[in-house]
């Protein structure tokens, strides 16, 4: 069995096939092959589940450099795979438009690489696809301020990036046998002399930081979320932060120091909560908001992480799927609202449930989701990785659950507002399509049964 | 386990309105619905208690578990709330009589009952949990209901905010005591609790939840939300008055009572219960609502539930519990009622005359003397009895001008709007509002046996000193009123005079709340400015080495002449360094 080279090669071919030969069909085959995907992922996921077994693969591909193809589908890779090939999916489904729709498949390249990858230099490589993939998609297919949006976000990019790199430079070159492989890593790390250990984790810490994005390195995410095309929003917010976010959670696994520096990070994602859901409070353009709250959820995320807790860290990667799912449902909302209204300003937008229901009761849905409300996967989240944060921090971690009140609050201010209002004078212009609806079906969907069901893989982990 | 047949059909039957949206059907099958889950929940109830408990799931080692328990305060509030949904479900098919609204309502309103049996029935605080947010955010969807009239949208958001803080401080509490004990099951926390001194995290844990409480069953100061819930429809009122919602915090301090006695938290019960209760009288005493002065009577009656169980005394609560669910229910569709006569009209003094209609008005002076505390009704034994177990002479004095009051509240809602005589009710409303009320105002008439069969004549007889000042303080406030509205020696207060403003901004709560709200936002929009000056900020240093890269540029001009001098100038610079690196 070999899901990942499967599912990659058979991308690589999807991807060759819609660019090259069949131009005209690349928006059914970006469907097909992510669909594909997704099926092929559900399946790995049940194996797993049923017959509690990690798959991995590898190949040997520069031996001289220790260097090579190597994956492996844990269970902590599965959540992410999951979600990302969930996502991706149907960002695929509601692309508007070919190229999107090729960049999709060679970003859904990019997810499965980097999440299933057993080794640092392909998560390396697997991340920067990732990133030009994004930058294509926002400079290309975006809206009217793209090209700005899209060079500031290939700018902060190429910063992580390269911090990215030296910092998996230092890890190969000062292990006792040069390698790349995470497992080796972790056995071996405690070797790595303090101080360059103190480097590797302030490098990778900044890169994964910037991706996220937690404050102060967030500008970025204003022009980026706002400017992509609703599909390039649902994958920015839901997989590509998870980048950064599935970093740090290595990152935390690999480096000992970080017991020491963790309280840093802590207090800064603790900070960033409040203040991404501050500014969120300030934004009248609904898609800022959303990128806004993306940055706060992201925050609770990192605060999962650094707690150092069995229970955090378990919590951080179910929020991670959560609030992927959850976030890429908001962007879509965001996406056919801006659509039926021609305008993101939510003094403009009302009384979207007399345009439509469907929109309406998936944003409170997604509201829901994002508070925290059980059965829907945001609650396992928030639970576990508040009682990590508690058992890590005592009472001081709890604080920042004043942050998902505030979400409430104002995701409840704008449902009542925008959403479950009536309208006077303002007239949507269009009716939203029947795969919009598909799409919202899907997230909700799996929103809840990973709610519902959360022994999937929780009891795997 | 059978217990949650009970909630089962409840939360199918709404499932199946929502998935074939025939409005026309949504009424039958939601009552046919509630109807079996009555059936199961009398079955349930006669059955004898169980704890049946499932693995959820598991993280690390922390097993999280669905625990349904059917203990007698379980079963009593699961018959409850089975017994009032069909009535509700009855009245609703007369009250709700938009056609395209019902399958809609039905939905929402089905699963609002089913998170409230399911809460019934929880042992464990990760399913009351779940009970507990799915009830709070379906009542978010009711209050809203009407979503394109002007002020539902508004109490919905308010509500939901404020409910909102409870969960959070709730799911603080589960958190606080999932890593202190590692279980959330209340029978074992209540037997691991006596036998371990974890202080700290037991004594956060239930302030906690008293936050959670407090919001639910709107104390102060969480009650602004609960007035402004008026505005959904009247069932809903009705329902999420009665048995359900606001009762859910009150069960919930029941059910862990035995941990706040052992931790000596019972007097924050005390003072937010008597603290609560004056502000829900003075509110009443001012209002022009009609539905609001019964909004505020609730309030007042969980205090006195609050207070009861501040006092160690469960029975009393349990007895005020019951009787509160039949009478408040009954007064609610009667409210609805006089709205439905008066096309919406919520003025007590605008409204018709409502003594022309015998039926209503005798329906509703049942539950009225209930309320008040009028000797053979539930209301009077609860009353009483609660005012015999006060210990404190502050507390006893603090119930016994409850009594006074809420007597002279209650009747004033109930004779301004009978006392004109000009102006007669001639709506005579269907069949379907006019059962219920006549069931709910046959157990109002009858709850004062619940005080017999709760064994409370037994356990803790009233004494005859007790029901002498309950009954002359009740008559006294009957007395009072009638002659202050109906004889007319106090005149009308306006909604506009000094008097009218100091009873009834509740110690200037709702503006604070609102300044926070603006303070909020406000903040929002200064992080709003400061975020685009990090933007800047970061977008300088672009420009600086775009900049830089520009100044530099200028010296490949091309110009052989400045590349010769710059050159030289070179070969010095090197040699000077070289040299001083020698000599050092």
């Amino acid at each position: 069995m070999f899901p990942i080279f499967l599912a990659l090669f058979g991308l690589l071919v999807a991807a060759l096939a819609a660019g090259i030969a069949f131009r005209e069909f690349t928006k059914k085959i970006a469907i097909v092959a992510s669909g594909f995907v997704l099926a092929a992922m559900t399946a790995v996921m049940l194996i797993m589940f049923f017959l509690h077994i990690s798959i991995s693969q590898n190949y040997m591909y520069i031996p001289q450099l220790n260097m090579g193809l190597s994956f492996s589908i844990n269970p902590i890779s599965i959540v992410l795979l999951m979600m990302s090939s969930i996502v991706i999916f149907v960002s695929a489904l509601i692309s508007k438009d070919g190229g999107a729709s090729l960049l999709t498949i060679i970003f859904e390249i990019s997810a499965l690489g980097l999440f299933a990858s057993s080794n640092l230099l392909l998560f390396y490589i697997f991340w920067d696809i990732g990133v030009i993939a994004i930058f294509f998609i926002i400079n290309v297919f975006g809206s009217a301020e793209r090209k700005g949006a899209a060079f500031k976000f290939l700018v902060y990019s190429i910063a992580a990036s390269s911090l990215l790199l030296a910092g998996i430079l230092l890890i190969y070159s000062y292990l006792p046998i040069h390698s790349f492989n995470i497992q080796y890593i972790i056995q071996n790390s405690q070797s790595i002399p303090e101080f360059v250990q103190w480097l590797i984790f302030v490098f990778l810490a900044a890169a994964f930081i910037i991706k996220m994005p937690i404050f102060p390195f967030h500008s970025w995410i204003g022009g980026a979320y706002t400017e992509a095309p609703t599909g390039g929003s649902m994958l920015i917010s839901g997989v590509l932060s998870k980048y950064g976010a599935y970093g740090l959670l290595l990152l935390f696994l690999m480096m000992p120091i970080a017991h020491q520096l963790a309280g840093y990070i802590a207090i800064l994602a603790g900070f960033s909560a409040f203040y991404a859901i501050f500014v969120a409070i300030g934004q009248i353009d609904i898609k800022m908001m959303f990128a806004y709250l993306s940055m706060a959820e992201m925050a609770i995320i990192t605060l999962g992480i650094t707690s150092f807790t069995a229970l955090g860290e378990s919590g951080a990667l179910y929020g991670m799927l959560a609030y992927g799912l959850g976030m890429a449902l908001l962007f879509m909302i965001a996406g056919s609202v801006e659509y039926m209204f021609n305008s993101r300003n939510i003094s403009i937008i009302k009384g979207i449930i007399e345009n439509s229901v469907s929109t309406t009761y998936s944003f409170l849905l997604g509201a829901f989701s994002a508070t925290g409300v059980p059965l829907t996967a945001g609650f396992i989240a928030d639970l576990l990785i508040f009682i990590g944060a508690f058992e890590g921090f005592g009472f001081y971690g709890l604080i920042p659950l004043a942050a998902i009140v505030l979400i409430g609050a104002y995701l409840y201010f704008v449902a009542s507002k925008s959403f479950l209002s009536s309208h006077k004078h303002t007239e949507a212009a269009f009716l939203i399509e029947k795969k919009v609806k598909v799409g919202y079906a899907i997230l909700l969907f799996f929103i809840f049964f990973f709610g519902v069901f959360p022994f999937i893989f929780l009891n795997v982990i | 386990m059978f217990a949650l047949f009970a909630v089962l059909p409840v939360l199918i039957s709404s499932l199946l309105i929502l998935a074939i949206r025939k409005n026309r059907a949504a009424k039958y099958i939601a009552l046919a619905g509630s109807i079996i889950s009555l059936a199961f929940a009398v079955i349930v109830f006669l059955t004898p208690s169980a704890q049946y408990s499932v693995d959820w799931f598991s993280a690390s080692n922390l097993v999280f578990h669905i625990t349904i328990v059917t203990y007698a305060l379980n079963k009593i509030l699961l018959l409850l709330v089975a017994a009032i949904t069909p009535l509700i479900f009855t009245y609703s098919i007369g009250f709700m009589d938009v056609q395209r609204e019902q399958s809609r309502f039905y939905t929402e309103i089905g699963i609002f009952a089913a998170a409230m049996m399911l809460f019934a029935i929880s042992g464990n605080l990760i399913t009351m949990f779940i009970a507990w947010e799915v009830l709070g955010i379906t009542s978010y969807l009711l209050i809203g209901f009407w979503y394109n009239k002007q002020k539902p949208p508004l109490a919905a958001r308010k509500s939901i905010t404020t409910i909102i803080i409870g969960d959070i401080f709730f799911l603080m509490a589960i958190v606080v005591i999932l890593s202190a004990y590692g279980t959330t099951n209340i029978a074992s926390l209540i037997s691991t609790a006596q036998n371990s001194h974890i202080q700290l995290p037991l004594d956060a844990s239930l302030i906690f939840i008293l936050v959670a409480v407090f919001t639910k069953s709107a104390q102060f100061p969480f009650h602004e939300w609960l007035s402004d819930a008026m505005e959904g429809p009247t069932p809903v009122s009705a329902f999420l008055h009665s048995s359900t919602m606001v009762k859910a915090g009150v069960f919930l301090v029941m059910v862990l009572l035995p941990l706040y006695a052992m931790a000596n938290l019972e007097w924050i019960l005390l003072v937010i219960g008597i603290a609560s209760a004056t502000v829900a009288i003075m509110n009443a005493l001012s209002e022009h609502h009609i539905k609001k002065i019964l909004a505020y009577s609730t309030i007042e009656d969980l205090s006195l539930m609050l207070i009861a169980l501040g006092l160690n005394n469960l029975l009393a609560a349990l007895l005020l519990f019951i009787v509160q669910t039949f009478y408040k229910a009954l007064l609610f569709m009667g409210a609805g009622y006089v709205m439905k006569a008066n096309d919406g009209e919520e003025d007590i003094f605008k409204v018709y005359n409502i003594k022309k209609n015998k039926m209503l008005f005798a329906t509703v002076v049942i539950g009225v003397l209930s309320l008040a505390g009028v000797a053979p009704f539930g209301g009077f034994f609860a009353k009483a009895s609660l005012d015999s177990s006060a210990t404190d002479i502050y507390v006893y004095a603090a119930l016994l001008a409850f009594d006074l009051l809420s007597s002279m509240y209650i009747f004033r809602w109930l004779i301004v709007p009978s006392g004109k005589s000009d102006k007669n009710m001639q709506y005579k409303a269907p069949r379907s509002m006019a059962i219920p009320m006549a069931i709910l105002a046959a157990f109002t008439a009858i709850s004062g046996i619940s005080f017999f069969a709760l064994g409370m004549n037994s356990a803790q007889p009233l004494n005859i000193l007790d029901m002498v000042i309950e009954s002359g303080l009740v008559i006294s406030g009957f007395i009072i009123s009638y002659l202050f509205y109906a004889k007319g020696l106090l005149p009308n207060v306006s909604l506009y005079s000094l008097k009218y403003r100091i009873m009834h901004n509740s110690f200037f709560l709702n503006i604070f709340y609102y300044k926070i709200a603006g303070f909020f936002e406000e903040l929002g929009e200064q992080f709003d400015l400061f975020d685009h000056s990090v933007n800047r900020l970061f977008n300088m240093c672009g420009g600086t080495l775009v900049r830089s890269g520009n100044f530099i540029r200028k010296v490949e001009n091309g110009n052989v002449n400045v590349y010769a001098v710059i050159f030289v100038f070179g070969i010095v610079a090197l040699l000077a360094v070289f040299e001083i690196v020698a000599v050092l």
